[in-house]
């Protein structure tokens, strides 16, 4: 599709956004790019969402559309378990044609890319330009299965209650057969045990049992 | 006797609250995006849409940006930056002219936590301080 006047001013003013704002280290943790419109002299509302669901699905999971026009989709999970990047493409039916904008968001530093690039991929996919190549979003570590004795993961009983155990997940939470919750943490064979209080605890060198401060607890395999 | 009392009181009570602290602290952070209001003001020019666009990020979020060169009509605010300079929610304002009148949108993004307002929170309120748009 050949681009009219309109349409290269509103893509010059956009690039020129841009440029403007690129410049800036993006330090916030959230990071939204915002300025990127297109205008088109033809083509209905639908034709908008066909190419904005498409657009949206060549960087993201598939888009899913909140009213008619308006089109919303997110990356897959990133590190903590979460997308950390999405974007939406919003058309408006216009009496010849139709104007779309285009508006990301990425979550820093946990996604690789930045909103405008995001932005500019999913512009030019939709418009016509150049496409750079996003890096891949760095996929959730997986939770160790069976008995991994490298970290805490996983559940362990209380020698001195054996009913009680203790559920520890990989973000450091803690969890009992009660539903008290607390944390944890393991510097060499230190464990940091944050239960009704802090307690120091030592992991024993196969990495099987805690003792300390009151404690003696056995991982369950 | 009654100072060991006290004292062992105490040190418990801190205990307690230092871990109901930190087992509370562990939540995630999470993107939250929301595809906010459509609106359609007929009679007004779109130079009512920018000012009000203005006025609703500064007052929601305390800063406004209009991204490009001229009246482009693409409105940005950040939220307020934490002691490290990093911001968690942001609000985003398209005016653009129709023949009579103009069509505003409003599109969020939030970090939850920290920020304590969600995507849908910081929209509801750019909506609200945005008004009529007359």
């Amino acid at each position: 599709m050949n681009a009219g006047p309109r349409q290269k001013a509103a893509i010059l003013a956009a690039a020129f956004g841009l440029a403007v704002v690129w410049g800036a280290p993006a330090h916030a943790a959230v990071d939204l790019s915002v300025g990127i419109r297109h205008v088109s002299d033809t083509g209905s509302l639908s034709d908008c969402s066909a190419k904005a669901r498409e657009s949206l699905g060549a960087f993201l999971a598939p888009a899913t559309e909140s009213h008619p026009g308006e089109w919303l989709a997110v990356s897959k999970n990133g590190i903590a378990g979460t997308p950390t990047a999405a974007a939406t493409v919003r058309c408006y039916g216009l009496s010849k044609g139709y104007v779309v904008t285009f508006t990301c968001a990425v979550q820093l530093p946990d996604n690789p890319y930045t909103a405008d690039a995001l932005c500019l991929d999913v512009a030019h996919t939709f418009y016509g330009g150049a496409v750079s190549v996003l890096p891949p979003i760095p996929t959730p570590t997986p939770i160790p299965t069976g008995c991994s004795t490298v970290n805490l993961v996983g559940t362990w009983v209380d020698d001195n209650k054996p009913g009680l155990t203790f559920t520890m997940d990989l973000t450091g939470n803690v969890t009992d057969s009660d539903g008290v919750s607390g944390n944890w943490g393991l510097r060499g064979n230190t464990v940091t045990l944050t239960y009704y209080g802090n307690h120091t605890l030592t992991l024993s060198a196969d990495g099987k049992h805690m003792r300390g401060d009151g404690y003696s607890l056995t991982r369950k395999c | 006797m009654f100072r060991r009392f006290a004292f062992r009181t105490l040190s418990a009570a801190a205990g307690l609250a230092l871990g109901l602290t930190l087992s509370t602290a562990a939540a995630p952070a999470a993107l939250d995006v929301n595809v906010g209001a459509q609106k359609v003001v007929n009679g007004v020019p779109v130079a009512k849409c920018n000012a009000s666009a203005k006025s609703a990020l500064t007052s929601v979020l305390g800063n406004a940006l209009e991204i490009g060169t001229g009246d482009t009509g693409e409105w940005k605010g950040t939220a307020s930056p934490d002691s490290s300079g990093n911001s968690f929610g942001a609000g985003a304002i398209h005016c653009y002219p129709l023949d009579d009148g103009y069509v505003v949108t409003f599109t969020c993004a939030a970090q939850v936590p920290p920020n304590a307002d969600t995507a849908s929170a910081i929209c509801d309120k750019l909506t609200a301080a945005f008004g009529s748009g007359r």
